[in-house]
């Protein structure tokens, strides 16, 4: 019998093959979703798609691009924003 | 959404194109080799410019030498190095600099307009512990053993004293004698 705690959907099931032969389930987290520019909404590139705790010993430059901007906005949006403060 | 489709459909039946000047934008532009002679005439040597593109985006350069019909050599807030004139934003101002000019020159030229360029220093890569796989000991050469431990002090060597033999005499050997012969009766 499953465990209720494990029926969530927010769980993803993995089956996995035991040393012994046996196949069995394991109950993993998801990974969480793409980051967006927060104009226009694309996915991001550079921004990688990992649970807090692996994103904590990632360094600083594992996380974004290092480009003004980087991380927040897609590099069109920060183009058009850089060409409209020089105008 | 149910009318974009009926239009691209609509379009379809009439073998009607999408007007490309609305779809187009400057980053997905295909510039024609006119379209670049015109783009190019706007950086001359001198020009006062803003990178777009990069992570000196955002910063003021100068351009300081043509390379190509695309590229041009730049200097300034940002590092020294051949930029795409696509990745540049010109902007009205100029300034008095030779053709090819040196960073220091640069340097004076800017503090005409007010701005004070900081020299930074090339960072270098530190030197990353190398990683050593588990079977290479046993590819290791009899020459590459590891040394003696200075630490351990070598034992002294014991010299087992042999126990003195006396020489043996020369004796002098006796004579055999031999026993006679019997006689037969």
């Amino acid at each position: 019998m499953v465990s209720g705690r494990h029926k969530s959907r927010s769980l993803r099931r993995v089956f996995k093959k035991t040393p012994g032969g046996r196949n069995v389930v394991h109950y993993t987290p998801r990974k969480p979703k793409v980051a967006k520019c927060a104009d226009c909404g694309d996915a991001l590139k550079g921004v990688p798609r990992a649970r807090p705790v692996k994103m904590q010993n990632m360094p600083k430059t594992h996380k974004r691009p290092e480009r003004p901007y980087g991380g927040v906005l897609c590099s069109k949006c920060t183009r058009k924003k850089i060409k409209a403060q020089a105008r | 959404m149910a009318a974009f489709f009926a239009a691209s459909a609509l379009e379809k039946r009439l073998k009607l194109k999408p007007d490309k000047s609305l779809l187009e934008d400057a980053a997905t532009h295909s510039y024609s080799s006119l379209e670049r002679e015109e783009e190019i005439k706007m950086f001359d040597v001198g020009r006062l410019c803003v990178k777009l593109a990069g992570r000196d985006a955002g910063q003021r350069c100068v351009v300081v030498d043509k390379i190509d019909d695309r590229h041009v050599l730049i200097d300034g807030m940002t590092r020294r190095r051949k930029c795409n004139v696509l990745h540049l934003e010109a902007l009205d101002e100029t300034l008095k600099i030779k053709k090819g000019a040196i960073h220091t020159d640069v340097k004076k030229a800017f503090k005409t307009i007010g701005i004070e360029l900081v020299d930074t220093k090339p960072k270098k890569a530190k030197e990353r512990p190398k990683k050593v796989r588990k079977g290479a000991d046993k590819k290791k050469k009899e020459s590459d053993k590891p040394k003696a431990n200075p630490e351990i002090k070598e034992k002294p060597k014991v010299v087992k004293k042999k126990k003195s033999v006396p020489k043996k005499k020369a004796v002098a050997k006796k004579p055999v004698k031999k026993a006679a012969p019997k006689k037969k009766k």
